[in-house]
């Protein structure tokens, strides 16, 4: 249990109706959409930037370690707290405080839903691109705590390319600011970009400037259909190389095609090794003549059938296949993993082989949907996590699907993050003076270690001190 | 109630957050114990010893509308409403049922129960209360006036078509708030299935379909209510029970043999007599001369759809089908139609405050389009919503599909 004495000073923070310690209460915050769990010992839901402040001020006088949150759909475990820790709930500071069509930014709490913020903006004719699949739920603050991707990075980037300025309340209390309202800033650091996608272990983010674009007057998708998974992964590649910019390019491997198919019964081919499903948007003519572009692309470069949304309904049953994966995968089995590889996109078709030969080794299912051309993937790994036996063959994939990545010249993690969930193959990816200045940092806006301990740095930092 | 197997599915929840977005009280409270995933894990906990049955755990088990909208976005198809229920029964069976609910149950839900005469009491004594009493933060005098006769005591048992001429013959399950609070649904059904030349049966000594207890976790009478219903149904010569309540509807056709299951009894009377069970839309929109009687109605009308209807029972298009068939009716499609109303039973009056935000996104949706009536096919949709109406003055009619189309019906030239 936490002190009595700090709980005391919460409630007189917060007041009672803010401060939780109940078993409930507890359990109901001892994990987010990774597969860990652990207990609290209270969750705080502030409603200022001045509470949150408070609230760090008294946990840097009593050591206590702090955990921020906000929709807890967090893929890579960053927002389980740890024993005895306090939880700073965020998704009461949800105000949309200012959109600003003249400079093209919004303003927004750090618990405003990212699915609130593109309606509110839309509204006016702009759009926030950033569309992580928990879109819907997840917080802006959450979001860029993780850096969140989505399906339209191709063209569109990250949570990142949308930054202008962050308000932060460090771990001692002191609130800061980073970056400004301008669309140009090179002075000092770029701590707005540092924050961004450092998993809740620099700061506690409050409020958050975004850039906004003018929505896309237009958009039509094709779904290609390829006997071949190599020449599907060729193809992706030529399209780049063409110089034409897809807002989505997706590919669903077999697996994927069969799982869907079990479960949505939307006559796709089960014997095709990979489907391609590719958006493009912009202005109308442009649209137009992309689309035939693309699909002229995927015929030459092996695709056995290729099928162009006419309407804004074909539109929408073609995208039915990609939006079905996950409700598909999570039928196979209790749990499912969804890993987050991401190799430079020429390297898409070799890294694609490997899946089938790393699965067959282990015994283990993996299906595969990435974003294929961004070179993100997302192999999902279908288990029961209760049994241990399966758990050591499937953990043991998950490394080698790791090395194999790097191996290509990838990163371990795309957009999900790493949180709990790989920091321990850090040291495979950076050299321990990369280690040694990310623990630097580390300590330089938190001396104390008491933000976010269960983060991907923990082990790093233990071991340099 | 669920059986300790299907209570197994509980490590089926992968955690995702999907059904955050979708459960209208999350997206009230913003904490993760008014979640659908937050009660999942509760019960999960609660089954593997890491947590005790509290007061407050059976707080947030009641904290849920039963709305099926967490289920219909649920990534690994669980069906989280009968977890809930299993969470509540948990509870029940730890600390009995709340007193309120015991004596309702026992004396006016139950078989050959006084639901009917506890409603002339309420009938009587509401315009002698004062103002200040509120139920759900409605004070007494918003609450619909209560009709002097029942519906089933305003009908003889089989109702004939004029003229003698029968084309068919269904029967009818009012439920208890068509036939004891809103009589005139009843009323409208009948009168249009007589000018279609059908017969009615609307059979003596049902009992509550057993909706209220289910969803309390309440068992012993519960199993009563369903065996004497299924008995009096099983019966009938009709191939077709109607329903106008979504609620009725859903529980008569899914969760009896869903309940006859679990409870590892014998399902197939209860699959028969389910499979009788129909939506008074759907059996409507397949009548052929429906459409011929029915006369121009200038107004602007929307469609609330109810969760037990929409997501329980995939029943969308029929209504929208029928009440479009009305000549100069202006129907427009309000944003998120399918969201709840905030009702969900007696959370209402546990939970006015919430019940009361999510009714008011909805009376928004519904001011947005401009419509002078809002249609649905619920009579528990019609009463959160009227009482959320009627509370701002608005001058907007809330009606049973049934009723307009009975009252076009009265605007055909002859």
């Amino acid at each position: 249990m936490l002190s009595s004495k700090v709980l005391k000073r919460l409630e007189g923070i917060l007041g009672q109706e803010r401060v939780k310690s109940a078993p409930e209460d507890l359990l109901a915050y001892s994990y987010d959409g990774y597969l860990q769990e652990s207990l609290p010992g209270a969750v705080v839901f502030p409603r200022t930037t001045e509470e949150v402040s408070a609230v760090m001020k008294l946990a840097s006088a009593e050591k206590v370690p702090v955990t921020p949150r906000g929709a807890g759909t967090n893929l890579s475990g960053g927002s389980i707290p740890v024993p005895e820790g306090i939880v700073v709930c965020l998704t009461r500071m949800n105000r949309i405080l200012e959109i600003d069509e003249r400079n093209r930014l919004a303003v927004a709490e750090a618990g405003v839903i990212n699915g609130d913020l593109q309606k509110a903006v839309e509204a006016r004719g702009l759009t926030y691109p950033p569309d992580p699949s928990s879109q819907f739920i997840s917080t802006l603050g959450g979001n860029v705590a993780e850096n969140a991707g989505g399906l339209k990075c191709l063209k569109y980037g990250t949570t990142r390319d949308y930054l202008l300025a962050l308000e932060v309340v460090l771990a001692s209390g002191e609130v800061i600011t980073t970056g400004s309202r301008t669309a140009k800033n090179v002075t000092g650091y770029d701590l707005t970009r540092l924050l961004c996608g450092s998993e809740g272990t620099l700061g506690i983010i409050t409020k958050i400037t975004v850039r906004l674009l003018p929505k896309p007057e237009s958009k039509r998708a094709l779904q290609a259909i390829f006997p071949d998974l190599g020449q599907a992964g060729e193809t992706v590649a030529r399209i780049m190389g063409a110089g034409i910019t897809p807002s989505i390019m997706e590919l669903m491997d077999q697996g994927i095609t069969g799982a869907v198919e079990d479960f949505m019964h939307l006559g796709l081919p089960r014997d095709a090794e990979a489907i391609l499903l590719i958006e493009v948007d912009g202005r109308q003519e442009m649209v137009e003549k992309e689309v035939a572009q693309v699909a002229e692309l995927c015929s030459a470069g092996g695709a056995s059938e290729v099928k162009v949304a006419r309407s804004d309904e074909e539109n929408e049953q073609i995208w039915l296949a990609r939006r079905s994966v996950f409700g598909a995968l999570a039928r196979l089995s209790p749990t499912t993993f969804s890993e987050d590889t991401t190799v430079p996109v020429s390297q898409l078709p070799l890294m694609l082989r490997k899946f089938p030969e790393i699965a067959r080794r282990h015994n283990v299912r993996i299906a595969v949907v990435a974003h294929a051309g961004d070179g993100n993937i997302h192999p999902c790994l279908s288990f029961d996590e209760r049994d241990r036996e399966e758990m050591a063959r499937v953990e043991r994939a998950a490394q080698e699907i790791v090395a194999e990545s790097l191996a290509l010249g990838g990163t371990l993690s795309g957009e999900h993050g790493i949180g709990l969930s790989k920091a321990r193959f850090l040291p495979m990816e950076f050299d321990p003076t990369t280690l040694q200045i990310m623990a630097q940092i580390k300590r330089a806006f938190d001396p104390l270690g008491i933000l976010s301990p269960n983060s991907f740095l923990s082990q790093h930092l233990a071991a340099s001190r | 109630m669920p059986s300790d197997s299907s209570l197994e599915s509980v490590h089926n929840c992968i955690k995702c957050g999907l059904c955050l977005a979708a459960c209208p009280i999350y997206r009230q409270v913003l904490e993760e114990t008014a979640s659908p995933r937050g009660k999942v894990q509760l019960l999960k906990g609660l089954r593997q010893d890491r947590l005790e049955p509290s007061p407050y755990l059976e707080e947030i088990a009641s904290r849920c509308l039963l709305c099926h909208s967490c289920a219909a976005v649920c990534p690994s198809g669980m069906e989280v409403g009968h977890l809930i229920v299993g969470l509540r029964s948990e509870m029940v069976k730890s600390f009995g049922l709340e007193w309120k609910k015991r004596l309702a149950f026992r004396h006016l839900l139950s078989p050959g129960g006084r639901f009917g005469t506890a409603i002339q009491g309420a009938r009587i004594l509401t315009p002698l209360m004062p103002p200040w009493i509120k139920v759900a933060g409605i004070s007494l005098s918003h609450l619909p006036p209560l009709p002097t006769t029942p519906l089933h005591r305003q009908y003889p048992e089989k109702i004939a078509p004029p003229g003698g001429r029968v084309r068919a013959s269904v029967a009818f399950f009012p439920g208890c708030m068509i036939d004891y609070v809103y009589p005139e649904i009843g009323s409208s059904l009948i009168s249009l299935l007589q000018a279609l030349g059908i017969e009615v049966i609307i059979p003596r000594d049902l009992a509550c379909c057993g909706t209220p207890l289910f969803i309390s976790g309440e068992e012993e009478i519960l199993a009563r209510n369903l065996q004497h219903n299924l008995e009096k149904l099983g019966s009938l010569p009709a191939k077709i029970v109607l329903t106008a309540c979504a609620s009725c509807g859903h529980t008569l056709k899914k969760e009896y043999p869903y309940l006859m299951r679990e409870w590892g009894k014998d399902s197939s009377l209860a699959e028969e007599v389910g499979a009788k069970i129909q939506d008074v839309s759907v059996f409507l929109q397949r009548e052929e001369g429906l459409g011929e009687m029915l006369g121009p109605l200038p107004t602007t009308l929307t469609y609330h759809d109810p969760c037990h209807l929409a997501k329980a029972e995939g029943v969308r298009t029929e209504p929208r089908q029928l009440l479009r068939s009305i000549p100069e009716l202006n129907f427009v499609e309000m944003a998120e139609a399918d969201a709840c109303c905030g009702g969900g039973g007696s959370f209402q009056f546990y939970f006015p405050q919430t019940s009361q935000a999510i009714a008011s996104l909805k009376l928004n949706h519904i001011r947005e389009v401009g419509a002078d009536i809002v249609a649905t096919g619920c009579p528990a949709c019609r009463f959160r919503l009227s009482t959320a109406l009627d509370r701002e003055d608005s001058g907007i009619r809330v009606v049973h599909t049934v009723q307009i189309l009975d009252e076009a019906r009265g605007r055909r030239k002859r």
